[in-house]
């Protein structure tokens, strides 16, 4: 193959790298694949917030709005960003909390790990769950970063 | 802050803790280029919209077990090729006419003419490429129009870097052998 003959595919090549999507027709595969995803999307499992009253009501939170609010309470310390939770439930009690967090580079891992750890508990007495002390929280650092880990 | 300014892997952090709108940021950086992709390789545009959705609906529901290993692009690249492949094994293999990699010349104005020529350069590459085997179809566009480097594309494909080298001259050798008639 000479240069000659790959020119006319090496023009082709440069019109497809500039090649778009029409727009209109873009946002309706991104508007389907956002419904889908939004309507597959369910609250979780009840975890217990308090224990039953006289009457043997007792009050819930749905695994979906705690994982929000305790990724939010991680995200508030700079040198860190959640990667997952996942939370062991037996019955509707949280009994184990595993928390996979990215650091900062060159920040010390031991004591970011005990922030997250801190944070977390604050969070979950936060959140009123039953016997919120008994919660096993286990942290794991599972990659650093140069950058914001949360940018 | 501003979810578009945002790393891939922080929005996919944050998608996997169930937000929603961090996952939409990345379904609006990077489903464009593989609804791109998906038409090039697949050579029709309904089936490159199914296709680019499945993959983005399926990379959702696959957030838990990303571990990071190859970049979010290169991940969503190898899920789109995935399912243009399960299309195209569904398909019945159509011919490539002989025509439509013909140079045509119509009689218009410069800037129309060029425009026309370019529109037709283009038609004369998707009938191109939709002759050439699939692996070598797909590593000849994500080498060439979307970038990605030879272990990327060997990951995409799950082949290794070497028969990605070998995919990739064949098919470039293959591609401007269609293509003289527009030299």
């Amino acid at each position: 193959m000479t240069g000659d003959d790959s020119r006319p595919l090496d023009q082709a090549a440069e019109l497809a790298r500039r090649e778009t999507v029409d727009p209109r027709t873009w946002d309706r595969t991104a508007s389907g694949v956002m419904a889908r995803i939004r309507s597959s999307v369910r609250p979780g499992r009840p975890l217990r917030v308090s224990l039953p009253d006289d009457r043997g009501s007792a009050t819930h939170v749905s695994e979906r709005v705690a994982v929000r609010l305790l990724g939010e309470a991680l995200s508030e310390d700079g040198d860190l960003a959640p990667s997952a939770l996942r939370l062991e439930v037996q019955g509707d009690r949280l009994t184990v909390l595993r928390v996979e967090i990215v650091g900062r580079y060159g920040v010390d891992l031991q004591a970011l790990g005990e922030r997250a750890g801190s944070a977390v508990r604050a969070a979950l007495e936060g959140l009123l769950l039953a016997d919120a002390d008994a919660i096993d929280v286990l942290v794991s650092v599972v990659d650093v970063t140069v950058e914001d880990p949360r940018r | 802050m501003d979810l578009g300014q945002r790393s891939d892997d922080a929005l996919v952090r944050a998608a996997r803790l169930g937000d929603t709108d961090a996952f939409a940021a990345v379904v609006h950086r990077h489903g464009p280029g593989m609804e791109r992709y998906a038409r090039f390789i697949l050579g029709d545009d309904q089936d490159a919209a199914d296709a680019t959705q499945e993959a983005l609906v399926s990379a959702w529901r696959g957030l838990p077990g990303f571990r990071g290993d190859s970049t979010v692009r290169t991940w969503l690249f190898t899920l789109v090729s995935r399912r243009a492949a399960d299309l195209q094994r569904r398909r019945r293999p159509l011919p490539v006419d002989d025509e439509q990699l013909e140079r045509r010349l119509p009689a218009l104005p410069d800037t129309a003419l060029a425009t026309a020529l370019e529109a037709d350069l283009l038609a004369a590459l998707r009938a191109a490429l939709q002759a050439l085997p699939w692996r070598q179809r797909a590593s000849w566009l994500l080498r060439e129009v979307e970038g990605l480097r030879y272990d990327e594309i060997a990951a995409t494909l799950g082949v290794t870097s070497g028969q990605v080298r070998g995919y990739l001259s064949r098919g470039r050798a293959e591609l401007a052998e269609r293509m003289q008639a527009w030299r």
